[in-house]
Parts: C-alpha cells; structure tokens; sequence
C-alpha cells in the first residue's frame, strides 16, 4: 500500500487564486456556522479536504488586495520558507466570489496528525482537533481524563519553537498575523508540531484589531491596528504559556513559573521584556526568540507560583490587593464590556434553590436535585453554615475596608 | 482579623450563565432531541477549557417545579452527563424564584474561587404559555430582574410551538425571539436555539462579554419595549 502522502497547504491548491462561489458551494461537513469573523466554514463537497468559509455578510475586513497578496505570496518565497508554510500554516489559497462581492476564502483542512481521540464525560470517545488550548494546562488530572499522556516538557518546548519558528516567518514578510491564541493554533502530540489557522484575517504592516483580553497587549490602545510589535508580546505570551502550561490573566505568573535557570537566562529575559516593556518597539524580533527557543535544552517546568510581585515591571501600578477589591464591591455597573461584580457577597442563610409549587407562597425547600449525579450543593444547609458564616464574615470585612459596611445596616 | 490577605484577589472574570429549559409534557416529543443538544453543549464547555473558565454553567428546567439538572460546578467535576424527563405543565413563577436563589447561592461560591462575575444571564427555552396566572409569574420575573436587587441577570428568551410572543417579550431584558412557523418545524426550532445559545457562550467566552445572539435561523426577533444590555 502506498503510503498516504500529507497535503501541502498551499503547494497543492487546485484553485485559482479567485474561485466562483459556485464551484465551491456544494457542501460536505459543516465545520462550524455563525462562529466569529464566518457565517459558515464546510469541507467543499467537490474537493475534499479543502475547507470554504464564507464571511458575515457586512464584517469589516482588511482590503481585498491584502487577501490577494496573501494568496499570491508563498509563490515568491523560497523553498524553506514555502515548505513551512505547507506543513504548518492554513494559508489562504483562493477567494471565493459571489458574483461582484467577495464572499470568502479557500484553505485546507488541518493534516490528520493534528486529530487525537478525547474521552467525553460520557465515557464515548470523539476524534477531535488538539488545539494549544488542550496545551496550556497544570492539572494533570486534565489529561488523565480525557485519556491522554501529559505533555511532556519536550513537547512544549518543541511547541514553542515551532509557534516561533511560523512568527519569524511571518516577521519576515511583514505580516501581521493579530489573533495569537488558545484556539488558533493546532499541535500534534508526540513531534510538537503546530498549525497555525485562520490565516485569511492576516494584515500586511498591520491589520484590523482583534479583541481577545487574556491576549491584548497592554501597551497599545484598545481599537488600535495590530502591528508585528503587538505580535511579538502576543506570541510571547502564547510561548510562557505553552512552556508551563499555564492559564490566568497575567503572563508575568507564566514567566514565574519558568525554571529558575530558564527565567534567568536569557530565554527568560527575552520573554519578560516582551511581555512586560511599556515600549513595544523594543520588544525583540521573533528570531531572536526562535533562536533561543532552539537553543534551549528540554526542562521541567516549575511549579505554578504566584503572580509577580509589585517589584517586576508592570504597566499598572495599582496595588492589585485593594483596588481590585473595592473595585469588586464598588458601584460599578455590570455591563457586556465593563468588568463588575456582585457589590457585596450576599450569601443566603438557606442558600438551597426553592423548588416551591406553584400558586404557593415562596418557599425555602431543598433543592431539587433533578437527575444529575454531581450535584453536590444538595448537603444539609448545617453542613455549609460554617463556610456561609466564614463568607458573610470575610465579605463585611471586606467591606469595611472599602468604607462601604455601614450601608448594611443604615 | 485581618481578612484582606486570607485569599488572593479575584482574577479572572466569568460569566453565571442559567440554561433554562421548558420540559412540560409538551415537549415530551423532544426529550431525546433535547437531552442530545444538552449533551453537545456540556461537550463543548468541556472540550474547552478557554470557554469553561469563563462560562460558568448551571441548567435548570421547569414544568410543574423547577428542576437543577446541572449545579454551577467545574465542568471538569462532571462524572456523568444529566439527563431530562419531560411532564406536567408550563410554571414559570417557581422557575423566576429558584433562579433568583440559584444567583444568590452561586455567585459567592464565584467569587470564593477567584472568579469576578459579570451579570449572570438566563437563556430561557419554551414551547407553550404559563400555566400560572400572569399576576403571579410577573411578580416573581420582576423580583428576579428588578434593579433594586444588584446581581439582576440578563434574561433572552427563545419561544416556539405555543409559546406567546407578548409573554417572551415580557420575560427578557436582552432579546426575545419567536420561531416563525412557516421556517422549520418544532425540532428545527429546538435545534437551532440551543445552537445559538452555546454559539453565543463562545462568541461570550471569546470577548469576555455577554453576546447576545443577533439572529436565530427560523425565529424572528421580538422588538423588547426596553433593553438592558
């Protein structure tokens, strides 16, 4: 048997660089519909393994020239260059035109080394994408759970490197990829290996903002177009939390949690500055940081510390143990884009859901417990008053601070 | 006591998010299709650790009582997936009191975990109209929702099969949609709701705030006398 021989991403097109929505418009499996910048993203019926995603109607998008150009680079690069791009980037091959209006893009679908088996709640197995979500994590329980290996350090090493290795390249040709993140990159176990998808939505010099708010670089204003600076913090940022599996809003307590030998080292300075410098043109090009990441034996990660302490660089200098507490308790409204909170921790004496029957007064019975089997908030309301009291006390003391108690009891 | 230093401060921001659904006998037709599309949702949240950690989910659903099918817990604590029966009739006044108790147990336990909430919100499911009168089921919606009471959920409220549209717009304060009936049958319907719901988690996930779902194929959208979002 001849063995199956993967798809180049670009190299093997069958498109033109522009294709009727016609030919492309019988549809096999549905990938996923109305998700972010696509209405709609199918294996094209006509031509397996090839994927079309069709944009919202009316989405602010970069010039179609830069969609162009994109198509057309890898034809200009060298055969190094163009070998990583088809082993690793889901690069735009072609776009799709409903009749005058550029309706989409073309691209392949990921290779298969990048599908794993995931065992569900259920028990039932799925083959899935193994995205650097799955990656970035401590818990090893995680794992076990779903029935796989825990990532090894060379495995998240080679991640890194290889997240790197396409950041240089991008760097290269001045391209603005912008959407660094747990969702946008594929790995496969065992080589490290990465794709790199969504690539239609790269910029050239810059590109349109793309709000993503564990991601946004700190030192740019919401809104701004995204640059190869805001690049390299977010790609560092993607790098300290592949290296030590790490979630949480500040790269400061990935950088922590780096070996110390690692995070005094050189890889670990490169990174804190990109991570942390108020001036993103002094972060350093993604080769220096390929480089290191080349040059970097295998390590264990250290174990999740605490975040940085008020002596590392940060570019916001409010104590976080009082501001953000008062700022929790405070008058802030809720919002869809505002942070908030509850005001105060109100906690219930009974803090068991009323299952009342109707047309009756409301009543404090036990919960329901319906039919699942984890519910565990069903325990005796006196086994939780200890924990209730312990709460109510920590709240009002909390309030106090913030010179907001006597408004309990006014 | 000095209380400040007894647990860091909270760190990430979440989402309490209340999926209601109508299971009255109604929708007996539906249960399979129902417990399936429960079952996709929960897949999601759990395959997902980027959308989990800031999707805080809890599903009731309601007929005669109100039922907790999944407690605002880890996803990743789950050891077996919840199921539901569908029977009785459409009591929504019961419904609007547990979700208030529900806020009011779950957020502290947020915040106990480091988790800074935003505004919960209630996607509510149904296919017929309260089986309880309007004084009753009002009074209790008002008192979920009231500004008075600070931790007020975002409620969107899907309806199909019986459901009356004058009462799904007045049981929401984002958005309220109506199956149009001419657009797919009562499955389709099913479908495509609970599909807009967890594409609207995502979509929330990926912005860190609530994205209220702009269309829903085969429904139309209620124009709400006043939105709160």
């Amino acid at each position: 048997m001849t063995p199956r021989t993967r798809l180049k991403t670009w190299s093997d097109s069958p498109f033109e660089a522009v294709t009727p929505l016609a030919e492309v418009a019988a549809r096999g499996v549905v990938i996923a519909e109305e998700n972010g910048e696509s209405q709609v993203l199918y294996e094209s019926a006509e031509h397996p393994g090839w994927l079309v995603k069709l944009y919202r109607p009316g989405l602010a998008t970069e010039p179609v020239q830069v969609l162009d150009r994109l198509i057309a680079l890898p034809a200009e690069m060298p055969p190094a260059d163009l070998a990583l791009v088809d082993r690793s980037l889901c690069w735009p091959v072609s776009r799709v035109m409903d009749g005058e209006r550029a309706a989409g893009v073309v691209l392949a679908k990921a290779p298969p080394e990048f599908r794993v088996e995931m065992r569900m709640i259920s028990g039932a197995s799925v083959h899935r994408l193994m995205d650097i979500d799955q990656l970035v994590q401590t818990d090893l329980d995680f794992y076990a759970k779903r029935g796989w290996a825990t990532p090894t350090p060379q495995e998240r090493l080679a991640v890194a490197r290889n997240l790197a290795a396409v950041g240089v390249l991008l760097e290269r040709y001045d391209i603005v990829y912008g959407d660094w993140s747990y969702a946008n990159a594929l790995w496969a176990r065992g080589t490290g290996e990465i794709f790199l998808i969504d690539m239609d939505s790269c910029g050239l010099t810059d590109r349109l903002w793309v709000e993503s708010k564990f991601w946004n670089d700190p030192a740019v204003p919401s809104g701004s177009r995204l640059s190869v600076h805001t690049d390299r913090y977010k790609l560092a940022v993607l790098v300290l939390r592949c290296l030590t599996g790490l979630r949480g809003p500040e790269p400061a307590a990935a950088h922590a949690a780096l070996p110390a030998d690692v995070r005094g080292g050189p890889l670990g300075e490169i990174l804190w500055t990109a991570v942390t410098t108020g001036d993103p043109s002094r972060r350093p090009p993604m080769s220096e940081l390929h480089a290191l990441l080349a040059s970097t034996p295998g390590f264990e990660p250290a174990q999740p510390a605490q975040p940085a302490t008020a002596a590392a660089p940060s570019l916001d200098t409010r104590p976080p143990s009082v501001i953000s507490v008062a700022a929790s308790l405070g008058p802030a409204p809720y919002g869809s884009s505002s942070p908030s909170s509850l005001g105060r921790a109100s906690v219930p004496e009974n803090p068991h859901p009323s299952t009342g029957e109707p047309a009756r007064a409301r009543p404090s019975a036990r919960p329901d417990q319906g039919r699942a089997g984890i519910d565990a908030e069903h325990a005796p309301a006196g086994s939780l008053l200890p924990l209730v009291i312990a709460l109510f006390v920590a709240a009002l003391a909390l309030l106090a601070v913030a010179g907001l108690a006597t408004s309990l009891f006014s | 006591m000095n209380m400040m230093n007894s647990s860091p401060a909270p760190h990430a921001q979440g989402l309490p998010t209340y999926l209601v659904v109508d299971v009255s006998k109604s929708m007996r037709p539906y249960e399979a299709l129902l417990n399936r599309t429960l079952e996709d949702i929960i897949n999601t949240l759990y395959s997902s650790p980027r959308i989990s950690e800031f999707i805080h989910l809890s599903i009731l659903t309601f007929s005669n009582r109100p039922h907790l099918v999944l407690a605002m817990t880890e996803i990743a604590e789950l050891t077996r997936l919840p199921t539901v029966e569908c029977r009785g009739s459409t009591y929504f006044a019961p419904l609007f009191e547990s979700l208030r108790d529900r806020i009011e147990f779950d957020l502290p336990r947020l915040l106990a975990r480091n988790v800074r909430p935003l505004r919960p919100v209630v996607f509510l499911l149904t296919d017929g109209a309260p089986a309880d009168p309007e004084e009753r089921w009002a009074s209790a919606f008002d008192a979920l929702t009231s500004r008075e009471w600070r931790p007020h959920p975002h409620v969107i409220t899907y309806g199909f099969g019986e459901a009356v549209e004058s009462v799904l717009k007045r049981m929401a304060t984002a958005a309220a949609f109506i199956a149009d009936p001419h657009a797919g049958t009562d499955t389709q319907a099913i479908t495509a709701a609970l599909g807009t719901m967890l594409n609207s988690l995502v979509a929330t996930a990926r912005a860190e705030a609530l994205q209220v779902p702009e269309r829903v194929k085969g429904f139309r959208s209620i124009p709400l006398d006043h939105v709160e979002f």
